[in-house]
């Protein structure tokens, strides 16, 4: 049996209006998450990941002129409809967001305890010795050492690793449905990205909430995410369960990354496979299927058309013309 | 058969301190960035330093080719000690040893045409005769490194990452330089854009018998691109070994951690990983003894008294830990040569 | 052969100033979205195309003196009326455009040069620093229209040393801003590969460092264009600044003041083109300020 679907998205696009013009940075994105589970949302820089995380929470609307279509189904209700007072009831409550600066996102001049507390109070009304108590709290579940001592700290005073921990202790402390971690583990060292990824499953299990991990990182996906959603140019250009996207990846694009990265075990090839071309501007759009440019199987009819995201078996969509079935 | 091949640079007991000076410029203390290394370069061989933030690989790398100067220590290129030549004697040195940097951003002038980039390197060293001849020569490197003779005219910030990165590594090529320290040269690249970068190397080594210092944190990278591996943690080498045996059978405690701790990117595989405790201990004032003792899961009585020496437990893997070390003898450290 | 090289080269030649030509294109339209910076500049642009075609504009010359008709009103034959000596205002004040915009136009070249060396030098260099910055606190200590009067006083008045005294009480702003910014510069990787490539200092500072802090410099600079035009009409205004009888706008304004009572509009006028002069130069600075911020962006 499958578990509720908190999160729908609905062909959403969005487009910037700048200098040169009207951009659109992602067309027509389609998928949902779960409860209780992780989705993976890989893609190279400018495919558009980041922009769809950020519009689900409509984070652009002040600092952009920016026009939303689809729809973002949450909890029933449509957040690109919702007024901007109700919005703000649903960032940081419902939805929580992890970034991948932790210094930068957290303010330097309040104690991490301060932080923590300032959310409870927003949104759960909750009067200051009792948000203190759910603030300690908040700091041993993810796994800060002495955290009494801790919350009383400034963000200056701890390493990179325990200031993403903070991160995601003031993200969880609403008890969102929904946590969107984006590139919660760039900025760290391996030793350290391990911890705190060990730690977003450990929390995902406990609380059973959604968990939207956008990364570039093949690798982080393949040890924690159970499904995948693979952009390119502002499209998904396939969806499935991790275990499919790794053995048997639809898309020509899917199967380049997967070739390209290196790894840290098993045969090891002289060269580095690769992936042809560079990623185009969003300004420069290809004509037909956005990766025909680049992909080793396109054909005339790649070109002259774009494919949709259509099923190739249980779970897995694929947006190619040549996905029916096994890949060559 | 490492045994006969020529050594590019030696370093030797390299120490790089920065000082913290307290009221009227006194120094008061030392950030210990690079304490005491020692390591060879093999012609035609890449040479990956691994480790993590604020390990001093980087500020090793910038070292051993006097961009920074060392505190203490011999460098050996050709023969001469870089640490005792004049500054114009170095600067015809720069020729020989040359560098590519992380940030693809940061690394070109924002006010210079690419082609200006290059051909100010020419006019620095006095390559070639002024105009058409080395006009040619960039043309050649432009080519040689995947870009188009148009780019010549083009600023750095009409390129994407990994043509920036291309640039860079043109910039350090032109000058035909024995060795390239790349300091974190894919780390800012996407994935399909790295692998052109790493093949682009890899090429590029094997058609002009380059030697690379390759630092990253990024150990599958390091797997692809290095033959001999070195791991520092907290300003020392810690493991150094031929890539297979160290992938294979590392022996520092530090090495298998930081192995155990690289995601897979297969989703069958469920490792096992070992947990580190605690934080990086400050370069300041790093731990006596051992300065892995504090996070190490083996750690013994001798690890808090005595630094343990690089010492050879195979054929060219020396390992500095004391749960390897032979009781009798406190060997000079040999550089696996 | 080294002509078949050369003909592809030519054609990418205009390829690239057809990119350029596009880029600079870009530049402008941003520019000129920029309302503020735009009208600034037109507001400095006519002050000094107002310097430089003084003697076309003016109906008389500078110093032409008929007593019959001193302290005259504004009327149709002098629109700026004349002062106790029978001069027309109008041609006076234009002619002072020509000074006191010549003297700030100097002072400002003078501080940018004086002030990107000093600045430049005691970023690079941390012996210098401690100096070169030391002396200019010292000098920014005092308020810069005391000090400029001092310097005065101890050179005697004539133009050329107004722009010396105000070049010197104007350059530490300029070498502080140089300054700061030539630290972040130097600490870019491209100033690193210079080095690595066996560059020497004076070539990194002077193509690789001075271009890439020009822009808050130039913004600054324009400050003390403002800046300079107000206290040289201070220091004309005390009698210590551009001797007499030569026009500038604190010397007319220094005329006026015996005579405040009876002829307002020799206080006016001058009062009205320094303050337009200042403000066009600071709304074009501020407005220069955030075109090249790119944060502003």
């Amino acid at each position: 049996m499958e578990a509720e679907k908190i999160l729908e998205v609905k062909g959403l696009s969005t487009s910037f209006r700048t200098e040169r013009g009207v951009m659109k940075a992602i067309d027509g994105v389609s998928f949902h998450i779960r409860r209780g589970e992780i989705l993976g949302m890989v893609g190279e820089s400018g495919c558009g990941k980041s922009v769809t995380s950020q519009s689900i929470l409509r984070l652009y609307d002040e600092k952009y002129q920016v026009k939303y279509g689809g729809e973002i189904l949450f909890a029933g209700k449509d957040l690109l409809r919702l007024p901007e007072k109700e919005m703000q009831k649903v960032r940081g409550n419902d939805v929580a967001m992890v970034f991948q600066d932790a210094l930068s996102s957290l303010n330097p001049v309040f104690t991490v305890g301060h932080q923590i507390m300032d959310t409870l109070r927003i949104h759960q009304g909750m009067k200051k010795a009792q948000a203190r108590e759910k603030a300690v709290e908040m700091l041993r579940l993810v796994g800060i050492p002495s955290p009494e001592k801790r919350v009383d700290q400034y963000p200056h005073e701890l390493s990179g690793g325990m200031r993403q921990r903070v991160m995601i202790a003031i993200a969880l402390a609403c008890q969102p449905k929904l946590l969107i971690a984006d590139e919660p583990t760039t900025a760290l060292d391996v030793t350290i990205q391990a911890q705190i990824m060990d730690l977003i499953l450990d929390l995902n299990r406990k609380l059973h909430m959604g968990v939207m991990l956008i990364t570039h990182d093949l690798s982080v996906v393949a040890e924690v995410c159970s499904r995948v959603a693979v952009m390119y140019l502002g499209q998904i250009v396939e969806e499935a369960g991790v275990n499919d996207i790794f053995d048997n990846p639809g898309h020509p694009y899917t199967r380049g990354l997967i070739r390209s990265i290196p790894r840290i075990e098993g045969e090891r090839e002289k060269r580095l496979y690769q992936i042809a071309g560079t990623v185009p501007m969003l300004s420069q759009i290809p004509q037909g299927c956005r990766f025909a440019p680049r992909c080793p199987r396109a054909t005339e009819a790649c070109r002259a058309q774009m494919p949709d995201l259509v099923p190739v078996s249980g779970t897995q969509r694929v947006r190619c013309w040549h996905a029916d079935g096994a890949p060559a | 058969m490492q045994a006969n091949r020529e050594v590019v640079l030696r370093a030797e007991n390299v120490k790089k301190y920065f000082p913290i000076r307290g009221t009227l410029g006194r120094v008061v203390n030392n950030v210990k960035a690079v304490d005491g290394v020692s390591l060879s370069l093999l012609r035609g061989e890449t040479y990956g330093l691994v480790g993590e933030t604020g390990c001093g690989k980087s500020t090793l790398g910038r070292t051993l080719i006097h961009l920074t100067p060392a505190t203490a220590g011999s460098i050996t290129v050709e023969g001469r000690d870089l640490t005792k030549l004049t500054p114009k004697e170095m600067r015809k040195m720069r020729r020989r040893v040359q560098m590519v940097f992380q940030d693809p951003y940061t690394s070109l002038d924002p006010r210079q045409r690419i082609g200006d980039i290059l051909l100010e390197m020419l006019e620095i060293q006095k390559i070639g005769g002024a105009g058409g001849e080395r006009r040619a020569l960039v043309m050649e490197i432009l080519d040689k490194v995947g870009l188009r003779p148009e780019h010549f005219y083009r600023f750095a910030h009409e390129f994407s990452g990994g043509q920036r990165q291309r640039v860079g590594l043109a910039r350090a090529l032109i000058l035909n330089p024995d060795l390239i320290v790349c300091d974190e040269p894919v780390s800012a690249l996407d994935v399909s854009v790295q692998s052109q970068i790493i093949n682009l190397l890899l090429d590029l080594q094997e058609e002009r018998g380059l030697t690379y210092l390759f630092i990253s944190h990024d150990m599958s990278v390091i797997r692809y691109t290095s033959n001999r591996v070195g791991v520092m943690y907290l300003g020392h080498l810690v493991e150094e070994a031929a890539t297979d045996d160290l992938f294979a059978l590392p022996m520092h405690p530090y090495s298998q951690v930081l192995l155990s701790a690289v995601p897979s990117a297969n989703p069958h595989t469920k490792k096992q990983r070992i947990v580190l405790e605690g934080d990086l201990p400050s370069p300041i004032n790093p731990p006596g003894g051992c300065v892995f003792h504090t996070r190490c899961p083996y750690a013994m009585g001798v690890c808090e008294k005595e630094c343990p020496q690089m010492q050879a437990v195979m054929p060219g893997h020396r390992v500095a830990c004391h749960l390897h070390s032979q009781q009798s003898a406190k060997e000079e450290p040999n550089h696996g040569v | 052969m080294e002509m078949v090289k050369e003909r592809p080269l030519e054609t990418l030649q205009e390829a690239g100033r057809r990119l350029r030509q596009e880029q600079r294109a870009l530049t402008r339209r941003r520019f000129f979205k920029n309302r503020l910076a735009v009208l600034g500049g037109a507001i400095t642009i006519l002050m000094l195309l107002i310097a430089i075609l003084a003697p076309v504009l003016s109906p008389y010359g500078p110093y032409d003196m008929v007593v019959a008709d001193r302290l005259q009103a504004p009327s149709a034959a002098h629109p700026f009326g004349t002062d106790s000596y029978g001069r027309d205002v109008l041609t006076r004040v234009l002619y002072g455009a020509r000074v006191s915009m010549s003297i700030g136009a100097a002072v400002a070249a003078g501080a940018l040069i004086v002030g990107m060396a000093v600045g430049m030098l005691a970023s690079y260099y941390k012996v210098l620093d401690n100096v070169l910055m030391r002396v200019c606190d010292g000098l920014s200590a005092i308020p810069s229209s005391l000090l400029a009067i001092a310097f005065m006083a101890a050179l005697g008045a004539s133009e050329q040393n107004v722009i010396i005294s105000l070049v010197t009480v104007s350059f530490p702003a300029v070498a502080r801003v140089a300054r700061g910014a030539a630290m972040v510069v130097k600490e870019q990787t491209y100033v690193e590969a210079m080095r690595a490539a066996g560059a020497g200092s004076g070539r990194i500072l002077l193509w690789h460092i001075a271009p890439n802090i020009l822009s808050p410099v130039i913004v600054q600079v324009s400050f003390v264009f403002a800046s300079s035009i107000i206290t040289e009409a201070a220091l004309s205004f005390l009698g210590v600044g551009v001797p007499v009888p030569d026009p500038s706008w604190g010397n007319i304004l220094n005329e006026g003041k015996d005579v405040i009572y009876s002829a307002w509009w020799m206080i006016l006028f001058p009062g009205l083109f320094t303050a337009l002069a200042v403000l066009g130069l600071n709304i074009f600075g501020d407005g220069l300020r955030d075109f090249l911020d790119p944060h502003t962006n």
